[in-house]
């Protein structure tokens, strides 16, 4: 069972690789025109009168689409939200060790541990970390991060978890040889496929 | 634009300030390019040294110069001190640092004063290696795989500390180029119009942020287990070696990505400027440098394929490290095109882009021959793998980065070096390198293993090519540096834009003055607007101005 | 709000290299979030060791966590959420200008981070007193199967973690100074915003090493 959940997560991230790579110029299109005009026109908008007497031309900027992002100063995030989210985390931490007590088999155990730590690493990134409401890059830098991480322990997963499975099969194939060179059906052998033994 | 307006009362960023402090101290981004420089310079001539040794004592097959652990130790020697403190810095650091924020119309890079930490953090890791050289060094090979790097008694941990430090000042130099790529771009320059070398500094600088953490982590881990034994590699305690192995290349594999990805930068630039063409198939290039980066970072485990990795997981492997010849393929492609029905002069970094195209061809095709599973089991740490490596590292790589200092030469300096000279010199490097390196696919092929001091007598004839290759192609990087130095100094002085490059670092005086520009240049068409009739003189690029 | 903007006066604290206020900002805190990247890559080599030798001796682990005290580490776990909460808060009031409430807020956190590293040494002594010393010093019995192992990766896990937890506050004492002095101010408080960045890391690895090394059943 665990290579067959192996291997279907591998592939999986194959395929989501090979995908974005495939992809990747229909991506990157959009991506372009993302970042041509998130970055573009603010950077117009931001080089007017740097050094006196400087030859710019710059042309007419379009004015600065609404800054979206960097709001810090000027509008701080209510108590009530810190307070909100605080509450939250200790509430899941209640329930991550009350979760511990209740006996659970090693899978399921795990899985509840990771989903209740994700819940809680989640709200820290999302308002303490300003992640939420902050600048479109962030996010793609965590999600790039995780996604590295991933891929180290399933692919090292992936080698530690099926390093036995040889021997499963070996058994199989060492049985089938020695019937070819022997000529002998080993139990449970169909005719079919000997036809050069006989 | 004049020679004279240049000289608008202002020094060059090389006479702005004197004394060895201003040096040391500068947050001036090119006054550190420059340092790393002469730091990798030193350092790569101490690896050759001990290169120098290795093929020295492969000249014979008996191993009669030097015994067996000296050996070990230098092979392992020059494997770190080139992978660690030349081809990952070289051009990242030296050009990188140098060309970026002109290239971006930029003052500084983003945080200059980390820039400056980055090259102490560099010196210190360099300094705890050669600590350990001289307490006696180690012969683990510079990959320390568990258990013997785990158990031998020798100044391991202070080469592994100074592996560490290098470590951060490598992600420290990623997260600056990254933050000033994106926020610090003159105004008009947007991600499509940004000049391909920063194309591949930004996603050479994402492996670095991404991969070196890991090794990082990798070396500490040894370290602890040597000391106090936590039994993480050791199977008596129920540890697993190989998955040192796993830590280990999951950041060294895409290392070789961060050494070759600024090297493919620096090709695609030379490569428009010197035929004086558009570049062919700017998004392909743009965007298979961060699938390469992707890609690279999938595949480790083609380097563990007899290390007694579960052999399903090495199928996946081996599947998954042949996609990353596509967009390595879609480059090539590109830049062949490019010198298509261009206008190719014969300038010492033309030379070398042919000699990069010709050397990468080579080693990148017989890294896919590694790459399938059934063939390296045989070919696995033989003499054939060290070709390969080389051909990539050296032959790819540090040409690229040679043929980087020719193109950029004159700017940093102001003054030309003698380009007869240089364009000899490049084919007697092509050739030496090739004289070095071929022989040993055909030793690897049949049989000689790598890391041995002695070999069976019928390999001896092509060792011996190998050694006289070796000692030629050292005597011609003398020269070249010997040549380059002669220039820097007394060589006559260069014209602004000798090569006529249209990107912006050609834009601003030669050598630059230390704020880069005088004023803010914006910036309104691509670096690569080469007119495309051939009979029009090529000239202005459209659109740019001061 | 953003026709505030500094493009007309230039604040002094503006570095040359930069054409606004706003980029320095942005690049900081862009910078600051690689940094973060970074050092989740760091601590991802443990977590790995983790995963892969609790895979290969799921005996080894149930016991071993066993003996590890899981209220000291809810308590550890409790005391780290609250210096994230008031490290936040500290950065809100500078936000509001309110200078001394800030640094009040900040010597807070380091004080809860002197409480973490106080149970954690509590933890360690009382492990110390039974033989359960990493890898192959190991000398207590109370685990069955590769228990040296098992406690070589909880030392290293919490030992790195206490590491970075006391550089946190180191750098938490310096920005709480820096505060004081009103070198870092409302508007150039990009320090003190990233400083803030990593002691939330710091909690957030710790949010994920209490379930896995103390909850295990």
């Amino acid at each position: 069972m665990d290579i067959i959940l192996n291997i279907l997560v591998c592939f999986g991230l194959i395929s989501v690789g090979l995908a974005f790579i495939v992809l990747l110029p229909v991506v990157g299109n959009l991506l372009v025109s993302v970042f041509s005009t998130v970055y573009g026109e603010q950077a117009f908008s931001r080089f007017k009168g740097i050094e006196s007497g400087s030859v710019l031309v710059t042309p007419e900027a379009p004015p600065p689409p609404e800054p979206k992002v960097e709001d810090h100063g000027h509008q701080p995030t209510p108590l009530n939200v810190y307070l909100a989210v605080y509450g939250a985390l200790l509430v899941l931490t209640v329930v991550t060790v009350g979760v511990s007590e209740l006996g659970l088999i090693q899978r399921e155990a795990v899985f509840w541990a990771v989903v209740v730590a994700t819940m809680k690493g989640t709200l820290v990134v999302a308002w303490f970390m300003h992640m939420k409401g902050g600048p479109a890059m962030n996010r793609l830098i965590l999600g790039t991060t995780l996604f590295f991480m991933l891929i180290f322990f399933t692919l090292t997963m992936a080698d530690l978890s099926t390093r036995d499975t040889i021997f499963e099969h070996e058994a199989h194939w060492t049985t089938i040889k020695e019937a070819q060179y022997s000529g002998a059906k080993p139990a449970g052998w169909s005719a079919k496929g000997t036809a050069a033994a006989e | 634009m004049s020679a004279a307006t240049d000289q608008n009362q202002e020094p060059s960023y090389l006479t702005a300030s004197t004394g060895w402090k201003s040096w040391l101290f500068s947050v001036d981004h090119k006054r550190i390019g420059l340092m790393y420089l002469v730091a990798t310079t030193i350092f790569m001539i101490a690896g050759g040294s001990f290169a120098g040794i290795i093929r020295a004592e492969l000249f014979t097959a008996a191993g009669d110069l030097i015994d067996a652990d000296t050996y070990n130790r230098a092979f392992t020697l020059h494997g770190s001190i080139m992978v660690f403190l030349v081809i990952i810095p070289a051009t990242p650091a030296v050009l990188g640092n140098f060309v970026l924020p002109l290239m971006l119309g930029a003052k500084d890079v983003a945080f200059p004063r980390l820039n400056l930490a980055s090259f102490h953090i560099y010196m210190a890791g360099a300094t705890l290696l050669l600590i350990s050289m001289i307490l006696g060094s180690f012969d683990t090979g510079w990959t320390f795989y568990t258990p013997y790097s785990s158990t031998t008694v020798g100044p391991v941990a202070w080469a592994l500390t100074g592996v560490f430090i290098l470590g951060f000042s490598s992600i420290l130099t990623g997260l600056n180029f990254i933050v000033t790529i994106h926020k610090m771009r003159a105004p008009g320059m947007t991600w499509m119009r940004l000049p391909l070398m920063l194309w591949a500094l930004y996603a050479t600088s994402a492996v670095q942020i991404l991969a070196t953490p890991v090794l990082a982590i990798t070396v500490l881990l040894l370290i602890v287990e040597r000391s106090i034994g936590i039994g993480i590699f050791d199977p008596t305690l129920g540890g697993d070696p190989v998955l040192f192995q796993h830590f280990f290349w999951f950041y060294s594999h895409p290392a070789v990505y961060i050494m070759i990805l600024p090297a493919f930068g620096i090709v695609s630039e030379m490569v428009a400027v010197h035929a004086q063409r558009p570049i062919f198939g700017y998004k392909g290039i743009a965007f298979s440098s961060l699938s390469i980066a992707i890609i690279g970072s999938l595949v480790w485990g083609h380097h563990m394929f007899t290390s007694g990795q579960s052999i399903y997981s090495s199928v996946l492997f081996s599947f998954l490290t042949f996609f990353v010849a596509i967009p390595t393929a879609i480059k090539v492609f590109s830049w062949v095109a490019t010198l298509y029905k261009g206008h190719v002069s014969y300038t010492p970094p033309m030379m070398y882009v042919f000699s990069f195209l010709a050397l990468f061809m080579v080693g990148g095709l017989t890294g896919v021959v590694l790459g399938a599973l059934s063939v390296d089991v045989h070919l696995h740490d033989t003499y054939f793998v060290v070709a390969h490596f080389h051909y990539v590292m050296m032959g790819s790589a540090i040409i690229a980065y040679i043929g980087g200092l020719h193109h950029w030469w004159p700017k940093m300096f102001g003054r030309m070096y003698p380009q007869k000279l240089a364009n000899v010199t490049s084919v007697l490097v092509f050739i030496s390198f090739n004289l070095t390196f071929l022989p040993m696919f055909l030793v690897g092929s049949r049989g000689m293993p790598r890391r041995y001091y002695e070999y069976i007598a019928s390999y001896q004839t092509l060792n011996q090519i190998a050694t006289v290759g070796a000692f030629l192609l050292g005597a011609s990087l003398f020269v070249t540096l010997g040549y380059l130095i002669y220039g820097a100094i007394w060589g006559p002085v260069a014209s602004r834009n000798p090569w006529n490059g249209l990107s912006l670092e050609w834009r601003t005086a030669t050598p630059p003055i230390e704020h880069n520009f005088h004023g803010q240049p914006t910036v309104s068409g691509t670096p690569y607007d080469y007119p495309v009739e051939p009979g029009e003189a090529p000239g202005e690029a459209v659109g740019v101005t001061k | 709000m953003s026709a505030k903007e500094s493009t007309e006066e230039r604040p002094p604290w503006v570095a040359h290299f930069f054409a606004s206020a706003d980029q320095q900002r942005s690049a900081a805190n862009f910078g600051m979030w690689l940094f973060i990247g970074q050092e989740v890559l760091f601590f991802s080599g443990l977590f790995m060791a983790y995963i892969a030798y609790r895979w290969l001796y799921p005996d080894t682990w149930l016991s071993g966590a066993d003996v590890l005290n899981k209220w000291l580490g809810a308590g550890n776990t409790v005391v780290l959420l609250t210096s994230s909460l008031t490290m936040v808060l500290a950065v809100r009031e500078l936000e509001l200008n309110r200078i001394k409430q800030s640094v009040r807020y900040l010597w807070v956190t380091v004080a809860f981070g002197f409480v973490f590293l106080g149970v954690k040494a509590v933890e360690y002594a009382s492990k110390f007193e039974l033989g359960i010393y990493p890898g192959a010093h190991y000398e207590a019995g109370e685990v069955e199967g590769m228990a040296g192992l098992f406690f070589g990766i909880y030392y290293t896990l919490t030992a790195l973690h206490a590491l970075h937890v006391i550089i946190g506050m180191g750098l938490l004492a310096w920005v709480a100074i820096l505060v004081k002095k009103e070198k870092v101010t409302a508007e150039n408080n990009s320090l003190l915003e990233n400083i803030g960045l990593y002691w939330h890391l710091v909690d957030l690895v710790w949010i994920f090493l209490f379930p896995m090394l103390y909850l295990v059943r």
